[in-house]
């Protein structure tokens, strides 16, 4: 499985697998195909892959973690609240992904993005008079409030913190520390997004 | 579940690579497939769980006490089963001395590049960064590599 690639061989692990799948598009799997034909290193990573006939473990049952119970519905912002919320927005917003992922929560309206250095950067909208704001994130099981506070007032705010599972992680915040205190009572006054 | 039985055999390969142990691989890899269909996220494809498999692999062997374990076993049982040891090949004992010395995200490149045989354009559509931030981290990943090679750890 760990066969060096020899120069002048482009086909990853990947790539091979998702062709031996039949996904990827019809010029991708044209170009593996004659990878194929021509490159013995190629043929030797296919047929390591049929070859491995293992079974895969049975998926046992979980129960859902306490705050997945929690009623996120009201969490997905319509594309035109969406519209309405770019509007607060005065700071920089090249560094986002599309306002897709802003979700909206009382008064408040979240982002987050990865930055390249693995940072998570949270971006909070909130109107004028809002001085205090919690923030506090679901990682997995785990539950934590990063040290940097977010602050508000019609501007971009660039959090700091990392964490180990973003696939598996939800950033919410809500109007005054005192209301991320206890999560799993995290209301719709709480804006939420999934990190990913 | 399609989704799994689909999709699962590959993922278990990848981690299987990474750690160099079925039985770690299995268990990071249910937990993985176990996570996305309680949210309901099964139209992910093959390059989504390649990253998330990635970053889930490598906390396990940041984990001091699981890269001893691998450290420990001195390579005897991680030998690459595949044409031969020659080639820049990160194994799954060389990836936990790696983790010590680089940061996650370097680590997560190299991993692409050495142990999956990604190209750099390939990284770069994968993670979302640019094709010269890839080859910077890359460099910095080989420096620590040829350092390994030269001498003990
Ligand atoms: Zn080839």
């Amino acid at each position: 499985m760990t066969a060096p690639m020899p120069s002048g061989c482009e086909v990853s692990w990947l790539r091979m697998e998702m062709y031996l799948l039949g996904d990827g598009g019809e010029a991708e799997r044209d170009v593996v195909a004659t990878r194929l034909q021509d490159c013995a290193h190629c043929r030797q990573m296919a047929a390591e892959i049929r070859e491995d006939t293992r079974s895969l473990p049975m998926l046992p049952e979980v129960p859902e973690p306490w705050w997945r119970r929690l009623d996120l519905r009201w969490m997905v912002a319509p594309p035109v609240l969406v519209a309405a919320l770019a509007l607060f927005f005065v700071g920089p917003t090249a560094d986002f992904p599309p306002a897709e992922v802003a979700v909206k929560g009382g008064n408040l309206a979240v982002e987050t993005a990865i930055a390249a250095d693995g940072r998570v950067q949270v971006r909070v909208t909130c109107p004028p008079g809002i001085e205090d704001l919690g923030i506090v994130v679901f990682e997995g099981r785990e539950v934590f409030r990063p040290l940097e506070m977010p602050t508000c007032g019609n501007r971009v705010v660039a959090g700091a913190m990392t964490v180990d599972e973003p696939d598996d992680t939800m950033v919410c915040v809500a109007e005054g520390a005192a209301a991320v205190a206890r999560p799993a009572q995290l209301g719709p006054m709480a804006a939420c997004t999934p990190l990913r | 579940m399609d989704f799994y039985r689909r999709y699962g055999p590959a993922v278990l390969r990848k981690c299987e690579r990474m750690l160099g142990n079925r039985q770690d691989a299995e268990d990071i890899v249910q937990n993985l497939f176990i996570d996305l269909i309680r949210k309901g996220r099964t139209d992910v494809g093959l390059a989504y769980l390649y990253r998330a498999a990635t970053t889930r692999s490598l906390n396990v062997i940041r984990n001091r006490k699981r890269r001893q374990e691998l450290l420990d076993r001195h390579g005897e049982a991680l030998r690459p089963r595949g044409m031969g040891t020659e080639g820049e090949v990160v194994t799954a004992e060389l990836l936990a001395e790696l983790a010590r010395q680089l940061d996650p995200k370097t680590l997560e490149i190299l991993v692409y590049a050495h142990q999956d045989h990604m190209s750099q354009q390939e990284i770069s559509s994968l993670c979302g960064l640019s094709r010269k931030t890839v080859g910077k981290r890359l460099q910095r990943a080989r420096v620590t590599l040829e350092s390994l090679a030269g001498g003990a750890p």
